[in-house]
């Protein structure tokens, strides 16, 4: 290995880690290194009750390294990521491509810098087998996990390598994938004739029985055909130092050819990495001037606008208008068209189906996770469907610039990451309301279907709403965990921002929720002085009233955002690394 | 030219990204000592050019030379012999300024670099930033950092993209010094750049790129007797436009 680039490293880790230790002097970084520190103790640490794996489940959890690496493996031939996972830097490109360098020592610099974090999450392992079986099971846990996704990373990346060399030579399309879809099939051709038969698992001896046939599995043709993707998590889980020594040799050897078959690829990777580069300089340069999200620009052709958005009317429909054009870019039509098909197609056959059938399972399972998908829609939907305030903040310099109150304008950004999930939400509720069995099997009488679907389809969005606002204070008060780029903030005081935000929004769900509640109970109540029929059409009116009380919480919150916009550094907040 | 002391020698370059070729069949030399221009409109193929000349990208068809050794054959020592300037320099976030020269030093191979630092830190006056790491530099600050590391080596062949663009006319002039300095030590230079008053001023010859393609080359004398209708003494602005616009080149236009 080259001595300058060695140095390069070294000084590098140092710096970085020295900078770690320095941002800690912020109160604010202090206090979420002290809350992830709490949590992983707490969870992991002396204190926490996880028991280490491989006192029991060593045997599985080869099984289960194995099943693992073995779907890395076929998706990287089969199902590769567009980016290499030689990913250089700008830097890099800029400062090491002209130099007096030959491709295997940039190769092999690149895939000693990605070991840190291979050695990170190996080290995370190793604290937690620290706590639980002491130090010997903790340096087992280190070396095997690091030695296992070394290798791992290794044949992703003579993978890529080799597929591009392909792609150089002329050999694209179904050519390219011959040799692995022939190694494939034949894996599981092997796979499934050697596989000796399952035996019934009962209750009671449902983990020797297991052990035993995990145990036959290791000695027939599927064991040895499986052998390599074994070997994998073989190191992290050895007992004792004879066997460490020797699975973690044989492991090494593996990746040691890896590495000879990675360096003497002759792929041509300097124009992708170039390219990547500068994809991922543009977001950290946005990051840097305070356009916290930077995306890959000119990568999608620009499509249709959702309707045509005239002069007059307020701002927020200029920001809805914006999330569902940038919802409907980010998803292919390819895609819209399969779940629109799949999602008929479930429909038909629930309804085609007699109630007295497996129809009625069908269509109550069906419905059962429409309304499940459009619960969970309240935590993760404005957040991934539509554009949220992490993403509006790419343009802070121009949202700052608008003649828009700040509050309004947290607003506006609200709905807009809002809107997409609510239309969603409607219609898997709908979907659910059409998709469950007949009145008289389901329980349910029509005016009740229609009640609840209607009421529904308002409360949800409310509460996405409300999850939407705790998001956005997490992106207004803690902008700097907002990372650009590849990977997202890591390490200590990461985890610690990951649950302030789950408590706040929980919180924000859980008290926020007391006064919507309290107004929709009240207008349910009046109704039931009507009758049991003015019911369901109470219970309507109390889910618009709650939705109502919690969307003029929304707006007061965003008054408290607005402010805190308003005062907000971009540049001083920006921090990275 | 006979290419004689010719430190950059390009011979029908050809870079293409798919159907789209970025440059098509450009070929040029330049001499040890000499600056030459590189003007064209966005989008004509400079950036690539250059790329491919730095090593960054391999060209798709095509030679090129540096200080005589072949950039595809001998690709090691042709780079020790060259540097690279971006338009946009970038460096190792945590690396600080005196440590990129202390890593470059040893990546060039430079004797005597640890008494060459601090003379090239304080020269481009930026010694108080020794200790700091690049994201507390200003561009201006970046741009001298990036020569220093380019002229640290003492390159033969120096190529620079858009080297005095964001900077203030202090560091303009600086720059443009600094540049002309390599040159007369016996450096061949590359600058590309859209500020022509700027290129006219630096550059000995200036070579022209429109769509990929050579559209002329040569001093400003000879550019301007391209198009004899323009007023005696036309600036490389005006040139330029004139040939941008999309005006034939006259029979006789000098080329490579």
């Amino acid at each position: 290995m080259n001595p300058a680039l060695l140095y390069l490293l070294r000084r590098s880790l140092r710096n970085a880690v020295v900078g770690r230790f320095r941002r800690l002097r912020n109160p604010r970084y202090l206090l979420l290194f002290a809350v992830g520190a709490a949590y992983f103790g707490l969870v992991f640490g002396p204190w926490g009750r996880t028991r280490d794996p491989s006192d029991d489940w060593s045997e599985f959890a080869e099984w289960g390294g194995a099943l693992f690496g073995m779907l890395m493996a076929a998706g990287a031939w089969l199902l590769p990521a567009r980016k290499s996972p030689l990913a250089f830097l700008e830097a890099e490109v800029a400062l090491l491509f002209p130099a007096p360098l030959s491709r295997r020592e940039l190769v092999s610099y690149k895939l000693l810098d990605i070991q840190k974090y291979l050695v990170l999450s190996g080290l995370f392992f190793a604290l937690m087998a620290l706590f639980r079986s002491g130090p010997f099971r903790a340096a087992t846990v280190l070396c095997g996990t690091w030695l296992g996704f070394s290798v791992l990373t290794l044949h992703q990346v003579g993978a890529h390598l080799t597929r591009k060399s392909l792609l150089d030579h002329g050999v694209s399309g179904w050519r390219r994938m011959g040799i692995p879809l022939m190694v494939l099939a034949a894996l599981v051709s092997v796979v499934a004739m050697g596989t000796p038969p399952l035996p019934a698992l009962e209750k009671e001896e449902f983990g020797s029985r297991l052990r035993d046939w995990l145990a036959a599995l290791g000695e027939s043709p599927a064991g040895w055909a499986l052998l390599p993707f074994r070997l994998l998590a073989r190191p992290m889980f050895a007992q004792d130092l004879p066997s460490f020594l020797l699975h973690a040799g044989t492991l090494g050897g593996l990746g040691a050819l890896l590495y000879l078959w990675v360096i003497r690829t002759d792929a041509a990777f300097e124009e992708a990495a170039a390219d990547q580069a500068a994809d991922l300089a543009r977001r950290i340069d946005a990051a840097r001037r305070g356009k916290f999200w930077g995306r890959e620009k000119g990568r999608k052709p620009p499509r249709r606008n959702p309707w045509r958005l005239g002069s007059a009317g307020p701002p927020e429909t200029a920001f809805l208008w914006k999330s569902v054009a940038e919802s409907l870019r980010a998803v292919s039509p390819r895609l819209i068209g399969i779940l629109i098909a799949a999602g008929a197609l479930g429909i038909a056959l629930g309804m085609k189906a007699t109630p007295a059938g497996t129809g009625a399972i069908l269509r109550t399972v069906l419905a059962a996770v429409m309304l499940a998908g459009a619960g969970l829609l309240v935590f993760g939907g404005p957040s991934f469907l539509g554009s949220n305030l992490r993403q509006d903040m790419e343009q802070v310099e121009l949202l700052k610039t608008l003649p828009v109150a700040p509050g309004r304008l947290v607003r506006c950004s609200l709905a807009g990451a809002v809107f997409p999930t609510a239309v969603l939400q409607a219609l898997l509720v709908g979907g659910a309301a059409i998709l469950l069995p007949a009145p008289e099997k389901a329980g349910i009488t029509l005016a009740w279907r229609i009640a609840g679907a209607a009421g529904l389809a308002f409360v949800l969005p409310a509460l996405a709403a409300l999850s939407a606002t705790a998001d956005a204070a997490g992106v207004l008060f803690f902008p700097a965990w907002v990372r650009p780029g590849q990977a997202p903030a890591q390490g200590v005081e990461a985890m610690g921002y990951g649950i302030i935000l789950m408590i706040g929004k929980f919180a924000l769900l859980v008290f926020g929720m007391a006064v919507p509640a309290a107004a929709g109970g009240a207008v349910v109540l009046l109704a039931g002085i009507g009758g049991p029929a003015f019911l369901p059409a109470g219970a309507w009116m109390g889910a618009v009233a709650a939705a109502g009380a919690a969307l003029a919480e929304v707006a007061l919150l965003s008054e408290v955002l607005g402010r805190r916009f308003a005062v907000l550094d971009p540049a001083e907040e920006s921090i990275l690394s | 030219m006979d290419g004689t002391g010719a430190l950059i020698e390009v011979r029908d370059l050809r870079k293409a990204y798919g159907e789209t070729e970025a440059v098509r069949g450009l070929s040029f030399e330049v001499r040890a000592g000499e600056v030459l221009g590189l003007v064209g409109p966005n989008g004509a193929g400079k950036t690539t050019t250059l790329r491919c000349l730095a090593g960054i990208l391999p060209p798709t068809s095509g030679t090129i030379r540096v200080a005589g050794r072949d950039l595809r054959l001998d690709p090691v020592s042709a780079k020790g012999a060259l540097a690279w300037v971006p338009d946009d320099p970038r460096f190792f976030e945590n690396l600080t300024v005196e440590e990129h020269l202390q890593f470059l030093g040893r990546l060039y191979r430079v004797p005597g670099a640890a008494e060459r630092i601090p003379r090239l830190l304080a020269d481009f006056e930026i010694a108080d930033k020794a200790a700091e790491l690049p994201a507390a530099l200003s561009r201006g600050m970046k741009q001298k950092l990036s020569l220093a590391c380019a002229f640290l080596h003492d390159p033969r062949a120096i190529l620079l993209d858009e080297p005095l663009t964001g900077l203030d006319p202090i560091a303009i002039r600086w720059a443009k010094d600094a540049i002309a300095a390599r040159a007369k030590e016996g450096a061949a230079v590359i600058v590309s750049s859209h500020l022509l008053h700027l290129v006219e001023e630096l550059a000995d010859r200036v070579l022209v790129i429109l769509k990929g393609t050579l559209r002329a080359v040569g001093t400003l004398e000879e550019l301007q007797a391209v198009h004899p209708d323009l007023a005696a003494g036309a600036s490389l602005e005006e040139i330029f436009l004139r040939m941008a616009a999309g005006d034939p080149p006259p029979a006789g236009a000098p080329g490579p």
